[in-house]
């Protein structure tokens, strides 16, 4: 039986053993969520109206700019306890410690969806008068609100099936505003980019500064949290969840600081009514914050400085923002950099990154960085993994492939595989998948790029000392989670 | 919706249901976000129907949103050059005679590798039919099979025993 036949075979047989049952209701469950969605719809429409018109009344009632004092209950929202008692994350009435504050509510329902840095082509942005604000209240070191409101996207694609730009996935959309402690909403910024949202699921912020980050899901529903994955000695990784306290539906929390700009070690957890969401937060990235400068160890002397050599940083602060641990519990090795062949005619910039985590076990990235003629540099990874806690990271063999482009969507592609051996490697042998020698490279310093060969038959690469001694098999970086 | 349009649309899931499950829980990786993924695309294609059903196969545009709908759960907007590939999944039990192996090894894979590889190997589409699906060139498809070909090679046959790509 061939490769690709097997492969079909086992593809099958997964399908068929993993898929969902199908249900006969699923027309008519279809149905009935485009009602659904369609009614949501409605309903935000009415809140926005209602809010409209107390924001015009009231001004002419008190003949002045003043407001009422704010009310001990929450803004009215529209009534879900009929169509939507489980699903209203982002119409029931507003939430947060400050909900009852009506002037504050609805100076947050005036702020612009839009900033100057923010192309707004494409971006959802509601009419005011169709905006509810779905959480308002202080957090760890500031004050946030969440807005949501129609979604006005407009597609990019007029064919609906390739809608896959933002929005495309519901009616709803969202935008988050940070501001300081205390802030006026005059003072509240937009956070990030307003994007359309499944009015089901929940949404989150968190802003590593402050430690702050609220979940926002809908009222009933239970939140946990996993502050970040335990990597164990021998390279697994997995989680622990807590309970939060979540009333109404919202979690805010103070997590502590963290030292990367993104928190991508977070994760949330809700569950409703048998349903479950796993997500990570959005990220709020405060201004002020510095990148971490941990000292790096060189294994061997580095490459020439080139202007893509900025990715190492950028390597490190996705180590950082995946793992969740401070900048002075992880090492972090360069086991090698150099150039690899690229389309154009400026090489790719290849850097092989170890960080050293606290049980012992390491992680690996590859990354593949090019400086483009317009002065920007772009990145991307050839490959990730976890190693075990064990022998020192100079004894160990590093097998990458890395197929470099020149960053353009439909770009020529090279493809190199690189060896990175112990010192006293001399030798790399390429073999393909019965153990059979495809070709022999001489290793400089345990180190070799050489074309990849076809991956169809490619395997793995023993290398050898100068004695012919075998050092070690090793299989090309795949690519690892930090999901757990 | 018309009540016969209505008639059709539940005649097109009845027949078409089992397959487009069966494509999701590969392309999403469990069966949570397999179902999400297909009402998802039911969903808008319930909303286009009338055009739909009568401009050609329904079944080649749900599998279209379908795959599309895909890309875009995993597509995020970040402020920095990277683009994470991988997000988290929604919790589900394996199932207890699946190949774990092979549904650990599709998952580890980007996802428009791990989409190409679907259409190429699961649906048996061509490379043009696959590149239409997945709105992009068909020697994009063409690279983006063999790198997700060799590294479920990788993957599914070791030359020893141990795992991770070490081999001794």
């Amino acid at each position: 039986m061939s490769a690709d036949t097997d492969l079909r075979d086992r593809l099958h047989r997964l399908a068929e053993t993993t898929a969902p049952p199908p249900r006969d209701d699923l027309a008519s469950a279809v149905a009935a969520r485009h009602r659904r969605l369609r009614r949501q719809r409605a309903a935000l429409g009415a809140v926005a109206a209602l809010v409209a018109a107390v924001v015009v009344a009231v001004p002419a009632g008190l003949g002045g700019p003043a407001v009422e004092p704010a009310p001990a209950a929450p803004a009215a929202g529209p009534d879900t306890s009929g169509d939507l008692p489980a699903a209203a994350v982002y119409t029931a009435p507003t939430r947060g410690s400050l909900a009852g504050d009506a002037a504050f509510v609805e100076g947050v329902l005036r702020l612009p969806w839009t900033r100057e840095t923010l192309v707004g082509a494409g971006l959802p942005n509601p009419p005011q008068a169709l905006r509810h604000v779905v959480f308002a209240g202080d957090v760890a070191g500031g004050r946030w609100a969440l807005v949501a409101g129609p979604d006005t996207t407009v597609p990019q694609d007029t064919d609906p099936a390739r809608q896959t730009d933002l929005g495309a996935l519901g009616d709803v959309a969202v935008a988050w505003f940070v501001g300081p402690p205390g802030a006026t909403p005059a003072q509240l910024e937009l956070s990030s980019v307003p994007y359309g949202v499944d009015p089901r699921s929940p949404s989150a912020l968190a802003d590593t500064t402050t430690g702050a980050v609220v979940v926002v899901a809908a009222p009933g529903d239970t939140v946990q949290v996993s502050l970040r994955p335990e990597v164990a000695a021998d390279g697994t990784v997995s989680r622990t969840w807590m309970p939060v306290d979540a009333p109404d539906g919202v979690a805010v929390l103070d997590v502590g600081r963290r030292d990367a700009a993104h928190d991508q070690a977070l994760l949330y957890r809700v569950d409703r009514d048998g349903e479950q969401w796993v997500s990570g937060a959005d990220g709020h990235v405060d201004p002020s914050h510095e990148a971490p400068r941990p000292d790096v160890r060189w294994l061997r002397a580095p490459a020439p400085a080139s202007p893509a050599d900025v990715m190492l940083g950028s390597s490190i602060e996705s180590v950082l923002a995946s793992s969740g641990l401070p900048v002075d519990e992880v090492d972090f090795t360069v086991l090698w950099n150099g150039d690899v062949p690229a389309p154009g005619a400026t090489p790719g910039r290849v850097t092989l990154l170890a960080a050293t985590l606290p049980s012992g076990a390491v992680h690996l990235t590859a990354e593949y960085a090019l400086a483009m003629d317009d002065g920007a540099v772009g990145g991307t990874w050839c490959g990730t993994g976890f190693r075990p806690a064990g022998p020192p990271l100079a004894d160990q063999t590093y097998i990458v492939r890395c197929d470099a482009t020149d960053m353009s969507e439909g770009s020529e592609v090279v493809s190199s595989l690189i060896v990175v051996a112990p010192a006293a490697a001399t030798t790399a042998r390429l073999v393909d998948d019965r153990g059979g020698e495809l070709s022999r490279h001489p290793l400089a310093d345990g180190v070799a790029v050489v074309p990849m060969p076809d991956p169809g038959e490619f395997g793995s690469v023993e290398v050898l000392a100068a004695d012919g001694r075998s050092l070690a098999w090793t299989k090309v970086l795949g690519t690892a989670t930090w999901d757990g | 919706m018309r009540e016969e349009e209505g008639r059709s649309f539940a005649d097109f899931v009845a027949r078409e249901q089992a397959g487009l499950l069966r494509l999701a829980v590969l392309l999403a990786g469990d069966r949570g976000h397999a179902e999400d993924l297909v009402q998802t695309a039911l969903l808008r294609t319930y909303r286009h129907w009338p055009r739909i059903s009568r401009s050609g196969p329904p079944s080649a545009y749900v599998r279209r949103v379908l795959v599309t709908a895909h890309t875009s759960w995993r597509r995020r907007l970040s402020t920095s050059e990277q683009v994470v590939e991988a997000v988290p999944d929604r919790a589900a039990p394996a199932a207890a005679d699946a190949d774990e192996e092979l549904r650990t090894a599709l998952r580890a894979l980007p996802v428009r590798m791990r989409t190409a590889v679907v259409l190429r190997y699961f649906e048996d589409l061509s490379e043009q039919q696959t590149a239409e699906l997945m709105g992009c060139a068909a020697s994009t498809v063409n690279t983006q099979t063999a790198r997700g070909l060799a590294r479920l090679r990788a993957a599914l046959t070791p030359l020893t025993p141990a795992h991770g790509e070490e081999l001794r």
